[in-house]
């Protein structure tokens, strides 16, 4: 199902704060490195999707070059610890509002494109900046890439350990969420549902289509670069291949549209299957074999739920009450 | 109140309206009739602003709405209906209304006050957590209203509203009209059914071939011979 106004309710709330405490608890459980790397991993792409989805299932654009927002917060961050040593915590929100300018000229910019137009002008900002990545040495150092020094501490959010990083992923993919339910409860979800839903019917009803598109997209631009931070600092090594290159931007997209796009759980739940799956046949089967396994995976699972896993739960769920309401009205 | 000066719109080619004038009145409710491609809801996206004519202009309240956008306009105070009705499909009946409550600065939790007791008032009360997309069409029309009427407008632009409705529900929706007029809401109205417009409207203008060929009272309008030539036919009797 596509993004509806959120229905208020304490129960929904309930779950997802003990969801939110269970995670707290896993580093105390899984102290497996590859475990707990790969679910910071998952936390991260989760964070991503659920950010691409406020500009993809909301505002429904279908996005293909979040890897730029992505690669803007990675090199802000990391550039300005590196030339004027700053800490990543602020360039976090350094980076999180150049993207977040760059999203509003992209939606200003897009805002009248309609399918496969919009999804082209997407694909070729992000192609844009990722040749800036590459080409401009000076800067980004190119494809040699730029490496965050070992020993920066908490206060430049490097640690030695990986549990830290699991507390701030959570943490990020709890703001994305946050922030796609604070919107759908607000004005700005009403009207990009609307807008979704009848352009001209919200137009005339007073919807300012400029005000929402922009607005949508710089949102969505700026939660993408707080990832972008969060990976450096994480990874402590970004070139433009791990950042801004198109199959990131696909798989942002991907993850998204796996769990379910519009949906406000759908990214997360998107993520917690797709990377492992990933992961796991790299891990296992190395290379080229790991690749065919993924991409066969994917096409069972889009075959299977063509609306996304929550899509496709939601239709199940929905299968038994409904008869039950529709012979209650008979 | 709504002053329609010289608009003209050419579709590639072709004329749909032509040098269109007429003005309306602060509490009136005028009627635009006309047959099937006279380019009655041509004027409609005119003065919503859907669509900028190729020439003229159309002033409400005096200012000149040449360059403001249909959200503006709606934020104005003019508020329009669809004949092919576009509700948010996916939305439920009452959210549908939220959305034009809301673009008059209430607040969601207010907004959804409103909608409710717009919907009530239309007897659609016990419909507002359908599905729109589920209503048969004379409610989808319903809605319609249901919405434009949430933005608090001061002149409605009424689409083809009694398309489809049996007769009582004509009359439910003339009593409406009468009594939203009491209120001082404005109307200008496209409608087919004569035998109902006829009976609330005070202005009629009348539309051929994007040219306006008559407009006056009711009584005017149905007696001039090239509305009868064009449009309405020869009475009964006479034949």
């Amino acid at each position: 199902m596509r993004f509806r106004p959120a229905q208020e309710g304490w129960l929904p709330l309930a779950a997802g704060l003990t969801v939110f405490i269970l995670l707290l608890l896993v580093p105390l459980v899984v102290t497996d490195v590859f475990w707990l790397g790969l679910g910071i991993t998952v936390l991260m792409w989760a964070a991503l999707a659920t950010a691409w989805n406020i500009s993809g299932g909301l505002a429904g654009g279908l996005s293909l070059g979040h890897a730029a927002f992505f690669g803007i917060g990675a090199y802000t961050s990391t550039l300005l610890y590196l030339r004027l040593d700053i800490s990543p915590w602020i360039g976090l929100f350094a980076g999180g509002a150049i993207a977040g300018l760059a999203g509003a000229v992209l939606g200003a910019i897009t805002l009248r494109l309609r399918g496969p137009f919009f999804v082209l002008a997407t694909l070729a900002f992000g192609i844009v900046i990722h040749i800036i990545a590459v080409n401009w040495r000076d800067l980004t150092r190119g494809s040699a890439g730029l490496v965050l020094p070992f020993g920066g501490g908490p206060a430049n959010m490097l640690f030695a350990g990986l549990e830290p990083y699991w507390y701030i992923g959570l943490g990020l993919l709890a703001l994305t969420i946050a922030v796609t339910l604070a919107i759908q409860r607000s004005r700005l979800g009403y009207y990009l549902i609307a807008l979704r839903e009848d352009e001209d019917a919200a137009r005339c009803l007073g919807v300012r289509v400029v005000q929402c598109k922009v607005l949508a997209s710089a949102i969505s631009a700026m939660l993408t670069a707080f990832a972008g931070t969060f990976y450096a600092a994480y990874i402590q090594y970004i070139d433009p291949a791990s950042t801004t290159q198109f199959e990131i931007s696909v798989q942002i997209a991907l993850v998204a549209i796996v769990g379910g796009v519009g949906t406000t759980l759908g990214p997360a739940v998107g993520a917690l299957i797709v990377i492992p799956i990933g992961e796991i046949s790299r891990a296992w089967l190395g290379g080229g074999p790991a690749l065919m396994v993924y991409g066969v995976l994917l096409i069972v699972i889009v075959l299977a739920a063509p609306r996304g896993v929550i899509g496709a739960l939601e239709w199940l769920a929905g299968r038994l009450p409904r008869r039950q309401k529709a012979s209650r009205h008979a | 109140m709504l002053e329609v000066r010289r608009v003209t719109v050419d579709f590639q080619g072709l004329r749909a309206v032509d040098e269109a004038s007429f003005r309306i009145e602060a509490g009136e409710i005028a009627a635009l009739i006309g047959p099937n491609g006279a380019g009655k809801t041509t004027l409609f996206n005119v003065v919503s602003g859907m669509i900028r004519p190729t020439s003229g202009e159309v002033l409400f309240e005096g200012r000149d709405l040449s360059r403001l956008g249909p959200a503006d306009r709606s934020r104005m105070g003019i508020g329009r209906t669809f004949q092919i009705v576009k509700p948010f499909g996916g939305l439920t009946v009452r959210d549908n209304v939220v959305v034009g409550a809301l673009t008059r600065g209430q607040s969601v939790a207010e907004a959804h006050g409103t909608a409710l007791a717009t919907l009530e008032r239309l007897n659609m009360g016990h419909l507002a957590d359908a599905r729109a997309a589920s209503l048969p069409l004379a409610l989808r029309k319903r809605l319609e209203v249901a919405r434009a009427l949430a933005t608090t407008p001061r002149l409605l632009l009424l689409d083809e509203i009694m398309g489809g409705l049996n007769p009582t529900e004509v009359n439910e929706a003339l009593a409406l009209i009468s009594e939203l007029r009491q209120e001082g809401l404005t109307f200008l109205i496209i409608e087919h059914n004569m035998q109902a417009i006829m009976q609330i409207a005070e202005r009629v203008v009348v539309l051929n071939q994007g040219c306006i060929i008559a407009q006056g009272t009711p009584a005017e309008v149905t007696q001039d011979r090239q509305v009868i030539a064009v449009y309405l036919g020869e009475p009964l009797e006479s034949a």
